[in-house]
Parts: structure tokens; C-alpha cells; sequence
């Protein structure tokens, strides 16, 4: 047997393992907070997108009257139009999404 | 290594730190090992060296390329970790044998009683010790060592050569059979 063999049949048969045990915990308590990118980007391409969508479909101006008409019926007590609740709701949705997308990036 | 380059792609881009986990769980017992053997069985230091590597390898993980592995990426990490440490404590070099007879005889142990691989990579030098290690224990092609030590392939080719030699003497005058 060759002296390469030796020493490579040597080194192997005193290879240890470790254990990780808390290793990986011990690291990743002291990871800083790291800075990525992406997910303010995506929030921005798509926020200008909504935008620019909503504008381009005079979304913007529907989404307006629905909700005059929403606050209207409810000032005389009466039941809003159907599309008027839909409006809302469409608009609760976007400012939720946008709101826990951010949270939740900007936490992580 | 498929799986490597997809956790290292969320932890670049998203900032994944449960990928970043798994990479730390995959690789924590190589890189400890050859920390334990470069210090020469110093596991607190040894320890303490991998945590700094992975710290490293978090803060720098946007400078890896998929040209080499993310095995050899962090390997150059823990390398440049441990030889700023060298550096920075102006350690020996080596011991030699006569040294290493009397630390054996410190221990209680009799030189030809067994071989403690730590301690007879104490009669390496450092670079010797390093390159013989990334060989013979990490099973890494001397064209990988060469770029984690960012030496030339024939520098680490009389390394491996002379720290072979080294052991080899080593292993005869202690009449252990290997």
C-alpha cells in the first residue's frame, strides 16, 4: 500500500464529527441583521404598477364614487348598492396587502 | 451542492435566515473539525473561529460565485478567519519532534502509545498543516486547496509534499504502523 494510501486511510479513520448540539443556534443568535433588496423592490414595482393601473382604468375615480356612495347611503341611513361594499372592500384588501407585506419584509 | 446554490439564493436575495440555518447545520461539523485540527485540538477556539466564520460567510454571502462550490467558498472563509487569527496572535510556526515527545509526556502519554493526529499536525507548519488537512481529511484536489489558499498550484503541491514527508518521518520514528 502506497504512503498516500496510508496517510488517506489514516486521516479518514480519525475523522471526527461534531455534533451540532446548539452550534447553528449559537450562530444564528448572533447574525446581524442582514439587508436584502428584494422584497422593497417587488413592493415598489408592484405599487407603481397598482398605481398606474388604476389610473389607466379610471379605477381610481370608480373607487372614489363607490365609497362617496357607501358614506352617503350611511349618512341617511339607508343600505348601500352592492358595488359600493364591493369598492370597499377592494380598497381594505389593497391597504391590508400592502401594509402586512411590508411589515412582514421589514421584520424578517 | 444543487441545494447549496438554492439556500445561498435565498439567503442573498431574501435574506432567508432559516436557509442560512440549514447551510450553518450542513457545514458546522467540517468546518469545526478542521478548525480543531489547524489549533491543534483547541475545540473552545475551534469554536469560537467557525462562529466567526459563519458570521463572515453571512455578512460576505453576496460576494459568492457559483464558479467554485459553496463548500470551497467557505472553506476560503474559514482559511483567511483562521490566518487572520495566526497573524494577529503571532503564533509558532511549528514544534518539532523533541517538543512534541515532551507535550506527549505532559499528557502521560508514552510517544509510541498511539498517534494523536491533532497533536502530530503540531510538527507542520501552518500552511503545510492547512493544505495537508483540506487533502487528506476534506478530501479536496489540490486545484481546490490552491484557490481557497489563493496560493499557486506548485506552492501547494511542495506543501503537500513536505508536510507528507513530515508526518510520514513522524509515524516511522515512533514505529507507528499506519
Amino acid at each position: 500500500m502506497s504512503e498516500d494510501k496510508k496517510l488517506y486511510d489514516f486521516f479518514h479513520a480519525n475523522k471526527a464529527e461534531f455534533a451540532d448540539t446548539d452550534f447553528p443556534e449559537q450562530v444564528m443568535k448572533r447574525l446581524p441583521k442582514r439587508n436584502s433588496l428584494l422584497p422593497p423592490i417587488i413592493i415598489s414595482i408592484c405599487l407603481l404598477l397598482g398605481i398606474l393601473l388604476t389610473v389607466w382604468l379610471q379605477g381610481g375615480s370608480l373607487l372614489f364614487e363607490g365609497i362617496q356612495s357607501l358614506g352617503i347611503s350611511f349618512a341617511h341611513a339607508q343600505l348601500p348598492p352592492v358595488s359600493a361594499i364591493i369598492d370597499y372592500l377592494i380598497f381594505l384588501l389593497l391597504a391590508g396587502s400592502i401594509s402586512i407585506s411590508t411589515f412582514y419584509f421589514y421584520e424578517r | 451542492m444543487k441545494n447549496d446554490t438554492l439556500l445561498v439564493s435565498k439567503v442573498i436575495l431574501l435574506g432567508d435566515r432559516k436557509a442560512f440555518n440549514r447551510l450553518v447545520e450542513a457545514y458546522q461539523s467540517p468546518v469545526r473539525r478542521f478548525f480543531f485540527h489547524l489549533t491543534g485540538g483547541d475545540e473552545e477556539l475551534s469554536k469560537d473561529l467557525a462562529q466567526d466564520t459563519f458570521i463572515k460567510a453571512w455578512l460576505h454571502i453576496g460576494s459568492f460565485r457559483s464558479i467554485s462550490t459553496f463548500s470551497t467558498w467557505l472553506y476560503r472563509v474559514a482559511y483567511n478567519t483562521f490566518y487572520d487569527y495566526v497573524r494577529s496572535r503571532n503564533l509558532p510556526a511549528e514544534v518539532d519532534i523533541e517538543t512534541l515527545g515532551n507535550i506527549h509526556a505532559a499528557e502521560g502519554k508514552d510517544k509510541d502509545f498511539g498517534i494523536d493526529l491533532t497533536r502530530a499536525l503540531l510538527l507542520l507548519r501552518t500552511d503545510e498543516r492547512t493544505v495537508v488537512l483540506l487533502f487528506y481529511m476534506e478530501d479536496k484536489s489540490v486545484e481546490t486547496i490552491a484557490g481557497i489558499m489563493n496560493i499557486p498550484l506548485g506552492t501547494i503541491k511542495s506543501h503537500l509534499s513536505r508536510g507528507k514527508k513530515k508526518l510520514t518521518e513522524y509515524f516511522k520514528s515512533t514505529e507507528y504502523n499506519i
